[in-house]
């Protein structure tokens, strides 16, 4: 189990050093995925469309939050609770929009 | 005056309004498309869309397996139709914006440039060829081809780009759709 984690630790430092760039790229594609899901919603006005769109958006301003908080006050401003309070909001929504019919 | 009149009789309801507004503003469309966009029934839309026909408000191409649907009254495309309803397919119309912007190109550069292979592009470039849209031209042992009237591709490929967005949106749509059935 302990070479285990020996094994991803080299992992979690390449992503710490490619932190910025990551967070940058996916609030980017995080904003395209929403207008196509609004745009969705807007052609055909449907409570499951409404359910993703709302999600995305909310997985859009997440990660705007974490952008900024980079470059503010690295991990003290969007806190990993907060983090999941949010992310619990959104897998909600999706599940909404999975069972609607 | 009396076409007028018939047209407005024709869309006098609300859902050949609304049919024919769709059409309007996305010549091209073929029937799935139609019917997912207006969440009507298909032997509903077959009526109303053969009724439009009928009445000379909307005209009705086929193209392989798809049929698709133009306004009469729309822009008066001519070629542009085809055209367009060519480029609606995401492989051929990627094969006509890398064509723009090269000079000319042959079978393997194009297919390096797209990722497909070459027997693919070689089958879409027929098409494109037969179409009338790229001409073919021998240098030595190469084949290279280039885009015939290249204004006319761009205008076409300008003036509907909102409807590739609407492409994007659809299979976004389509994927929600499918969710949970």
């Amino acid at each position: 189990m302990e070479n285990f984690w020996d094994f991803l630790r080299p992992l979690t430092g390449i992503a710490e050093v490619l932190s910025l760039p990551v967070v940058l790229l996916v609030f980017i594609i995080s904003i395209i995925i929403f207008a196509i899901a609004l745009a969705a919603y807007m052609r055909k006005k449907s409570a499951r469309l409404l359910f993703v769109a709302a999600a995305f958006f909310i997985f859009m301003a997440k990660w705007l939050l974490q952008l900024i908080d980079q470059f503010i006050s690295p991990g003290l401003f969007f806190s990993i609770p907060a983090q999941g309070i949010v992310e619990l909001i959104i897998m909600v929504l999706l599940l909404l929009a999975i069972l609607k019919k | 005056m009396e076409d007028y009149s018939g047209k407005q009789e024709a869309l006098f309801l609300d859902t050949r309004q609304r049919i024919y507004n769709l059409i309007e503003q996305n010549p091209g469309l073929h029937f799935r498309e139609v019917q997912r966009r207006t969440g009507l029934a298909v032997g509903s839309l077959q009526y109303h869309l053969g009724y439009l026909a009928k009445k000379q408000i909307i005209r009705i191409e086929k193209n392989g397996k798809f049929t698709r649907y133009y306004s009469v009254a729309g822009p008066q495309l001519g070629e542009a139709q085809s055209t367009m309803s060519l480029l609606r397919q995401e492989s051929l119309r990627k094969i006509m914006i890398f064509l723009l912007t090269k000079k000319r190109a042959n079978n393997t550069r194009i297919a390096e440039a797209l990722g497909l292979s070459p027997s693919t592009i070689s089958w879409h470039l027929d098409k494109l060829v037969k179409a009338g849209l790229i001409e073919k031209k021998r240098k030595g042992r190469k084949i290279f081809y280039k885009v015939i009237n290249s204004e006319q591709v761009a205008s076409i490929l300008r003036e509907y780009k909102k409807s590739f967005f609407d492409e994007l949106v659809d299979n976004f749509v389509d994927v929600w759709d499918n969710v949970g059935k």
